[in-house]
């Protein structure tokens, strides 16, 4: 798995970073971290990874708007949305613009790796 | 585990085989016929060769007899000579091909009797020719044959003619009895394979109907089995195709759960749409647009899912709650269809909704004894029978009112401010029942407060929302009743004002921290008030009715959320500091100033401007004096939706109208993000006289 992460904390980036070392995701490189949206597109361009954790809130380009880009962009990736915001409304939207799955902040870890397992079935 | 590739055709392996033997058997007839027409063709060609000798060795012999009476006669010899020579070799290259067709025949495998004892006959007739042969080579190498060298060949034609037609005229009977018993053989191969070729027909009909008996046997076996189970299940079921039409299997039940009126191929999301609330619609909208979404797992699908316990509103008009369950159906790498499943979880919610009415009711009650506990029941009292008098006062206001729109109106304002009043107060004693009946009788208010078109219909609800008030009212003065039969503690003594500042003190800081808990925002309050003031009831029920008012005020619009907080440098912790104090001349001061936004002209221009309760140019026009001063009038609110603690505009109105009438004055000072103070003054006469 190539996976790059996306989200304006520092402190979620390394704590994603540090849970997808769990032997149950198998191999998984680290291609890139990104603090905000630009800098996800940057990455995605070059790096060409196949599963994205998205935060929605972030600087410059926000995560809805990124999530259209980088459907585009890499449309066989995995974007697993990470956001606090936990609406249906914005889920949906998420869905809609390519994203294929949502977790909510603050998650628990055995959370997220359910959740990265399920999307790379 | 990998299937064997044999199983590829399934159960048309056998029909495929029997059609391949045919189309072999087929080809392999055709292929027979063209052998066959082609030795027919070459026995023929043999037959009629045989024939042909007959009649060169008749044309030799007349040839031979017509050059000797020629020689004899003296007459030309070169036409006669010319025949010899083209009977001669005509008669020795149809030996020549008779012998290579009988040896070509031999080697095709079909060498019968027939063909060796023509063989024989041919090998015979050579030997007798053989020497007519070699007499008419040597004539013809004559330069002038004479008369005497004709005589030789004559003799020997004489001799040898009669015999060579009879041996050619054996041949051809014996290649014509071959030729016959040749193509005997060829007919019955041929029979023999088109026999074959028919049983295998046959063979595919019969498999072909039996495939087809038993593959019907199964589809009506799991059509019966597929009705049973869906006359018999409880839950809807139906398959739903990506233009979002019903299918043609469906459960019983389903039609009665939904619409009796609906039919398979009916549009599921339009006829959703007509029986759901309205602000469902959307969500359901889009969910319906990722259903179809191969990549999104079931798990989500759960998550996401807007139609749950849905409110569900058929045609006969009673509202069922409505479970909808959505399950992609794939073909390969497609969601092709969704599998739903309908739950009726009407008693479910029903009876969800009764407990946690129930619970909400003995809560209440739990909570108003909890508050009478924790408050001087003489302050309750008081309480009570102030609101009760109000609320009096109301009814006798309702049922007095001019019954024309301004004077409702002026009245519904009037009810608004003074309801308002008692929700504060009873906020303050925490009495959370009656605080939410009022908060309900407001929003009864809300609607009518702007209309000058108001008719005494418009009126009712507010007297029935009236009536809720009361009996919340009610409700305490029974707690009141049944706790009064427990009760053997000390009576504090009626018109202890000195303890009923500090229970009045304490009520606003628990308000306070309420307050801020409630809207997830961090605050204390400084309380400060001399022991020694001594102030009559009168002022206590002023102080009563504005501190809630001006604390919740601060609260709600001073005080930012801990993160602003933090973010501008300050204590995650907002201070709200109520003083009450007298000076040297007797002037009562009491001040409640929170260290939070502070009041902004201009934020308040836009907020009013984008609520609505100016225009934009009206807020524009205004000097920032004058906007400041719209927060005291009803209806002036810097928060767009009314919630429990503020939104409606009425809390500093009525603090507005309580200092007005007491002849007090009110100051407010600020400065941004640093505080907002609000002062009152009572002058010596005003509140000692009262």
């Amino acid at each position: 798995m190539r996976l790059m992460i996306v989200d304006d904390s520092m402190i979620i980036r390394n704590r994603i970073a540090v849970l997808a070392n769990n032997p149950r995701l198998g191999k998984v490189d680290i291609v890139g971290l990104a603090g905000d949206g630009e800098q996800a597109l940057a990455l995605a361009k070059s790096k060409r990874p196949d599963v994205i954790t998205m935060d929605l809130t972030m600087p410059k380009l926000d995560g809805e708007a990124c999530i259209s880009e980088l459907a585009k962009l890499l449309p066989d990736a995995h974007i697993l949305v990470v956001s606090a915001l936990s609406d249906r409304a914005t889920a949906l939207r998420a869905i809609r613009n390519g994203a294929h799955g949502f977790l909510l902040k603050p998650f628990r870890d055995e959370d997220l790796l359910n959740s990265l397992v399920e999307l790379c079935k | 585990m990998r299937k064997p590739k044999a199983s590829k055709l399934g159960k048309y392996r056998d029909l495929v085989l029997a059609i391949t033997i045919f189309l072999f058997l087929d080809m392999g007839v055709l292929a027979f016929n063209y052998y066959t027409s082609r030795l027919i063709a070459a026995d023929t060609a043999r037959i009629n060769t045989a024939g042909e000798l007959r009649m060169y060795s008749q044309q030799l012999a007349k040839a031979v007899l017509t050059l000797n009476y020629e020689l004899a006669n003296q007459q030309p010899t070169q036409t006669s000579l010319a025949q010899i020579s083209e009977s001669h070799q005509a008669f020795s290259e149809a030996i020549e091909r008779l012998k290579s067709g009988l040896r070509e025949a031999a080697g095709e495998g079909f060498s019968t009797a027939a063909n060796s004892e023509a063989m024989e006959q041919l090998e015979e007739l050579e030997r007798t020719w053989a020497p007519l042969g070699r007499e008419a080579v040597t004539l013809l190498g004559m330069k002038e044959p004479g008369v005497n060298d004709v005589t030789s060949i004559a003799n020997l034609v004489f001799a040898r003619n009669v015999r060579l037609m009879q041996l050619a005229g054996d041949l051809t009977e014996t290649l014509e009895s071959s030729a016959l018993e040749r193509s005997s053989t060829l007919q019955t191969i041929q029979l023999i394979a088109i026999g074959l070729a028919f049983l295998n027909f046959i063979f595919i009909i019969f498999k072909f109907v039996r495939s087809l008996q038993a593959s019907d046997r199964i589809a009506e076996e799991a059509r019966r089995e597929t009705t049973r189970i869906l006359e018999t299940v409880q839950e809807g079921l139906f398959l739903v195709d990506r233009e979002g039409r019903i299918g043609h299997q469906h459960s019983q039940t389903l039609f009665d759960m939904l619409d009796k009126a609906l039919v398979p191929g009916d549009n599921v999301l339009a006829f959703l749409m007509e029986r759901i609330e309205e602000k469902h619609r959307e969500s359901v909208k889009d969910f319906f647009d990722v259903l179809f979404n191969k990549k999104v797992k079931p798990s989500l699908l759960k998550q996401l899912n807007p139609l749950q316990e849905i409110a569900f509103v058929p045609q006969d008009g009673k509202t069922r709650y409505l479970n909808f369950e959505f399950d992609q159906v794939k073909s390969g790498d497609q969601v092709e269809q969704l599998l739903v499943t309908v739950f009726d979880v009407t008693e479910k919610v029903t009876l969800a909704r009764d407990l946690a009415h129930a619970e909400q009711r003995v809560k209440t009650e739990v909570d108003a004894l909890l508050a009478l506990l924790d408050h001087d029941p003489a302050t309750v009292d008081s309480f009570l029978r102030g609101a009760e008098a109000r609320l009096a006062s109301i009814n006798s206001q309702l049922a007095s009112v001019r019954p024309e729109g301004p004077a409702y109106r002026k009245l519904v304002n009037v009810v608004a401010r003074d309801v308002h009043g008692v929700k504060g107060e009873a906020a303050a004693l925490g009495l959370r029942a009656i605080e939410m009946e009022i908060h309900k009788f407001e929003s009864t208010l809300a609607p009518l407060r702007n209309r000058d078109d108001l008719t005494g219909d418009d009126l009712i609800p507010v007297a029935v929302a009236m009536n809720d008030v009361h009996e919340a009212t009610a409700k305490v003065w029974q707690v009141i009743e049944r706790v009064q039969h427990y009760a053997n503690g000390e009576k504090r003594a009626a018109g202890d004002t000195d303890s009923e500042l500090r229970e009045l003190m304490s009520q606003i800081e628990h308000l306070t921290l309420r307050i801020a808990s409630d809207l997830n925002k961090k605050a204390k309050i400084e309380i400060a008030a001399p022991p020694e003031l001594k102030l009559p009831g009168s002022v206590l029920a002023f102080l009563r009715t504005t501190l809630p008012q001006l604390v919740r005020n601060a609260v709600v619009h001073g005080i930012e959320p801990a993160e602003e907080r933090q973010r501008q440098g300050k204590p995650q912790e907002g201070t709200i500091s109520c003083m009450i104090t007298c000076d040297a001349e007797g002037t009562l001061l009491i001040s409640v100033q929170d260290d939070g936004y502070g009041l902004s002209p201009q934020a308040l221009r836009q907020t009013f401007a984008e609520n609505g309760t100016l225009s934009a140019e009206e807020a524009a026009s205004l000097s920032d004096e004058q906007i400041v001063a719209k927060i005291f009038q009803p209806g002036f609110s810097a928060i767009a939706e009314p919630g429990i603690h503020a939104g409606r505009g009425d809390g500093l109105a009525l603090v507005h109208d309580m200092i007005s009438r007491w002849g007090g004055t009110l100051k407010i000072s600020s400065r941004p993000n640093t505080y907002t103070r609000f002062s009152l003054q009572l002058d010596k006469e005003a509140w000692q006289c009262a």
